[in-house]
């Protein structure tokens, strides 16, 4: 268990402790440790962060955050325009990304492929796409339910929704065997700890769905929650690293007009299960190896087709210091996509989070891994594309068979009605 | 059908004698509907057809609820202890179906007179009989608009307080007192009862929306659902994964109360002001709605038996908060059913409930299963069988499970239907979360029992030859 739940610190910056009273503990997220906080950024830090702001593309605005210092050195101590200008200044540096991998940091606009895994699977026939195999064997059902369950909703049925719950217990499974101790989390969260993970909950183009009473938000991913379960904590460095796994639902509010994104490809919903680890300083290079080993390993297994990528700087998004996708072959769809990623936040997340452990005699940030075991929509896509006969029947890889009582395929079968929807039922008056 | 406006002449008095019956009717009717209600999405009249889309009219038969079985919904009102006048609706009905009269009659003289100045326009008759059939049917279609225009109002109201009537209660159903119909030991006495909540071990409870479950308590909130489905499969249930959301439309369907569900902002909210977007989880009643709206199927497809595995959310507005008994997320194994007629359903939630036992019985802790009075019951069930676990701290049982019957009553506002010769029927519907893993969590824990995993297909298969071996040992 955690060695102590702390709701503030001596790092956090000065008024820290009339914040805290004003606003209680919430109010820590917002808040940066000194040294990066207030005037304390020397000439050499901001060219540091503007370079490696420049690579990530679309976080942080250095140039802001220049004219802001500018307008505090000259501001009187005490005014109150100077604390108005130093929380627009933190604002700022919130938003700024994490640090870049420096092996990262040359790669240019392209990943780096690092390795292919499995042959290129060939046919004797024209494969099907996903939709097509779905709607042959009544599958699944997207069609006319915006006005019923909302835009992009579906149904999964038979040996779909038997394949997602064999899908995740295989992940499971396996994630089990490497020491992550499974937790059931919740779907629904603060907005300031989703932001803390580095997504924003507001703004033209959030993926975070607000639920309108409460005004808490919708996880997009278990690593949110399981993330906010360390919030304001502190560790021994003995008791480190943590490893967990949730299977959850994740809810994403964005939406694509891509042709290629259509069907289950991008959804609003699906089930994923997740890998987080809190770690030393130390640990987390390691430890994103070791996540990407047992992602590897699940997708060898179920036959897939697919390459690693180390992913280039403007791909981190704001709190990677390095990231890992997996891309599988499609061969309906003849795209590769991305079945999972993982990646080391390094202390980013535990800074927004205030999760540190101690270390000789004083304390660290802790850095935190994520990674996704299996995420469901697209690996079902992958997987049965990549399995299907020249009769339309897909084959089941062996390891998935003892989830589903056996069975080795999905056959053409007629077990539940065809789309067949009424416009109207006149009623006697 | 259009009709000639220059043709109009106002001084001529000559109205149909149908028409000065609307005219008498719009002076002595009083304003009925000023009060403006909550717009409900299930049923939209054609005036606000152009803000919200109306995405069904539900099948309702009027005269059959109010007056031929008027004593059995009087019956029915009384036992539910419903605050509700069904001659005050019947009331409006009249008003309604009077109105409604008229308006087919208006109708069906504006077709003739139309077809008659076709027929003079061809003939090239007598040009004035032609004008005043003209005038006469632009008298028509002004009458009509404007009757429709009154009857938008009166329509609204009574449909509104028909759809609120309850559906019919079934004989089972007791009236003041839940009956036990199934029982598995008896409460145990527990000297120091201790709340779920006391195990922090398992379970990190912060507030009703956010907690945590770890080891054995995350092993069996997973697996649960997991071995339970599966025992449902070898039962011939089709597994679904169901969307998390839906519309306003399914939940007053099927009376689930909106004050309990969240509403999910949505970018585009004007595409469907009156129909939002409800949080209600992929092992929710609602769940399987969106599936059967509208749907038509061949009998020979029934009975449909359906499962699914998800979430529920449901904001328990009991206070104070009892922990995983009162959060608004929990795991749940949704069953539903969908079945030709009255005894097939029954026959159908017979074997679920027995499979049910079966499952619950393997938890190896004291249940029962009871029939709610009809004044517990939602307006949409006709009989609940609740699956109930003892709480010894709260010392009372909780509802650990549920299985509902709904008879046709949500098939009909859904349109739900299946064709019989010509005629559309509606088939009868049992719908329920069968186990709450969420709540069997807690009272296991409060009860001191493990939490030991129902048996999965292959484990029970394993067990059974065991069994079978151990005959000839």
């Amino acid at each position: 268990m955690f060695l102590k739940r702390f709701y503030g610190s001596a790092i956090f910056i000065n008024n820290i402790g009339e914040i805290l009273k004003k606003n209680g503990r919430r109010a820590i997220h917002k808040q940066l440790p000194e040294a990066v906080s207030g005037t304390g950024i020397s000439q050499h830090d901001l060219e540091l962060m503007e370079r490696n702001a420049s690579i990530r593309k679309g976080h942080g605005d250095i140039g802001l955050i220049r004219e802001l210092q500018s307008k505090i050195e000259f501001s009187p101590a005490g005014s109150p325009e100077r604390s108005a200008l130093l929380q627009e200044f933190n604002e700022e540096l919130y938003k700024l990304p994490n640090q870049t991998h420096p092996e990262v940091a040359g790669y240019g606009e392209e990943p780096k492929i690092l390795q292919t895994c499995n042959e290129y699977p060939n046919f004797d026939f024209e494969p099907l796409a996903f939709p097509e195999i779905a709607k042959k064997l009544n599958l699944l059902r997207m069609e006319h339910l915006g006005n019923f369950t909302g835009h992009k909703s579906y149904y999964f049925m038979s040996l779909l929704a038997e394949l997602e719950h064999a899908l995740t217990q295989y992940a499971l499974e396996e994630v089990s065997k490497h020491g992550f101790d499974l937790y059931s989390v919740p779907d629904i969260l603060p907005a300031d700890t989703i932001e803390s993970c580095g997504m924003a909950t507001s703004g033209e183009r959030t993926q975070v769905y607000k639920l309108n009473k409460s005004q808490k938000c919708l996880s997009g991913t278990s690593e949110m929650a399981l993330a906010g379960y360390f919030m304001n904590t502190l560790h021994n460095e003995t008791d480190l690293p943590k490893k967990l796994t949730a299977v959850s639902r994740c809810f994403r509010a964005e939406t694509s007009g891509l042709q290629e994104e259509k069907g289950i490809y991008r959804v609003h919903q699906f089930t994923k299960v997740e890998m987080f680890s809190v770690c030393t300083a130390e640990q987390s290079e390691a430890m994103l190896e070791h996540f990407n080993q047992i992602e590897l390993h699940l997708f060898e297994r179920l036959g897939l087709h697919y390459k690693l990528l180390d992913m280039p700087p403007h791909e981190l998004g704001a709190p990677a210091y390095r990231k890992y996708d997996i891309e599988a072959w499609m061969p309906g769809r003849k795209m590769w996509g991305e079945i999972s990623s993982c990646s080391n936040c390094t202390d980013y997340q535990a800074k927004r989070l205030n999760i540190q452990y101690k270390s000789g005699n004083g304390m660290k940030f802790a850095h935190t891994v994520n990674g996704t075991a299996c995420a469901i929509p697209r690996l079902l896509i992958a997987l049965l594309e990549t399995n299907q006969d020249k009769s339309g029947v897909i084959h089941i890889p062996e390891v998935l068979r003892k989830y589903l009582r056996g069975q080795d395929k999905i056959p053409r079968r007629k077990i539940l009605p065809e789309l067949k929807l009424v416009k109207t039922i006149h009623s006697p008056l | 059908m259009i009709l000639d406006s220059a043709a109009f002449d106002s001084k001529n008095p000559k109205l149909p004698d149908n028409l000065k019956t609307i005219m008498r009717l719009r002076q002595a009717a009083p304003v009925l509907h000023q009060a403006r209600r909550r717009i409900s999405a299930l049923y939209v009249t054609g005036d606000k057809a152009k803000e919200n889309y109306a995405v069904l009219t539900p099948y309702m038969e009027f005269s059959k609820t109010l007056i031929d079985e008027q004593d059995a919904l009087r019956d029915n009102i009384a036992k539910r202890r419903l605050n509700l006048n069904p001659d005050e609706v019947l009331k409006k009905y009249e008003v309604y179906r009077s109105k409604e009269t008229l308006k087919a009659d208006l109708e069906l003289r504006r077709d003739q007179i139309a077809k008659e100045i076709k027929e003079l326009q061809k003939t090239k008759q007598d040009e004035s009989i032609l004008q005043a059939k003209k005038h006469e049917g632009v008298e028509l279609r002004n009458s009509l608009k404007s009757l429709k225009e009154e009857l938008y109002p009166i329509e609204d109201d009574f449909v509104h307080n028909f759809l609120k009537l309850p559906n019919g209660l079934c004989q089972k159903t007791p009236v003041d007192e839940s009956r036990i119909i199934y029982r598995q030991g008896l409460p145990k006495s527990i000297q120091e009862p201790h709340s779920h909540l006391d195990r922090k071990d398992l379970i990190d409870y912060r507030d009703p929306t956010c907690y945590y479950l770890k080891k054995e308590a995350a092993h069996f909130d997973y697996y649960t659902p997991f071995n339970c489905v599966q025992r449902f499969l070898d039962s011939g249930y089709v597994q679904f994964v169901n969307p998390d959301f839906a519309r306003t439309l399914l939940l007053e369907a099927a009376s689930i109360d909106l004050n309990q569900i969240e509403i999910v902002d949505e970018e585009d909210i004007k595409e469907s002001k009156v129909n939002l977007l409800h949080l209600t989880g992929g092992g929710s009643v609602a769940s399987f709605l969106g599936f059967i709206t509208k749907l038509s199927i061949f009998p020979t497809f029934l009975p449909l038996r359906f499962v699914a595995s998800g979430r529920e959310y449901i904001m328990q507005d009991e206070k104070p908060h009892r922990g995983l008994f009162t959060a608004t997320q929990s795991n749940c194994i949704q069953t539903f059913i969908a079945a030709r007629d009255e005894d097939e359903l029954d026959k159908e939630v017979e074997t679920a409930l027995g499979l049910a036992i079966d499952l619950f019985r393997e938890l190896d802790t004291h249940f029962r299963i009871v029939y709610l009075p009809a004044h517990q019951l939602t307006g949409a069930e006709s009989l609940r069988a609740s699956i109930q676990m003892y709480s010894p701290i709260y010392n009372e049982y909780i509802e650990v499970g549920h299985l509902s019957n709904y008879s046709n009553y949500v098939s009909k506002r859904l349109l739900f239907n299946f064709k019989d010769g010509k005629s559309h029927k509606f088939p009868y519907i049992a719908a329920g979360s069968i186990m709450n893993v969420t709540r069997i969590i807690a009272c296991l824990l409060e009860n001191g029992r493990a939490l030991t995993v129902p048996r999965s297909s292959s484990e029970k298969d394993v067990d059974a030859i065991k069994d079978f071996k151990n005959l000839f040992a």
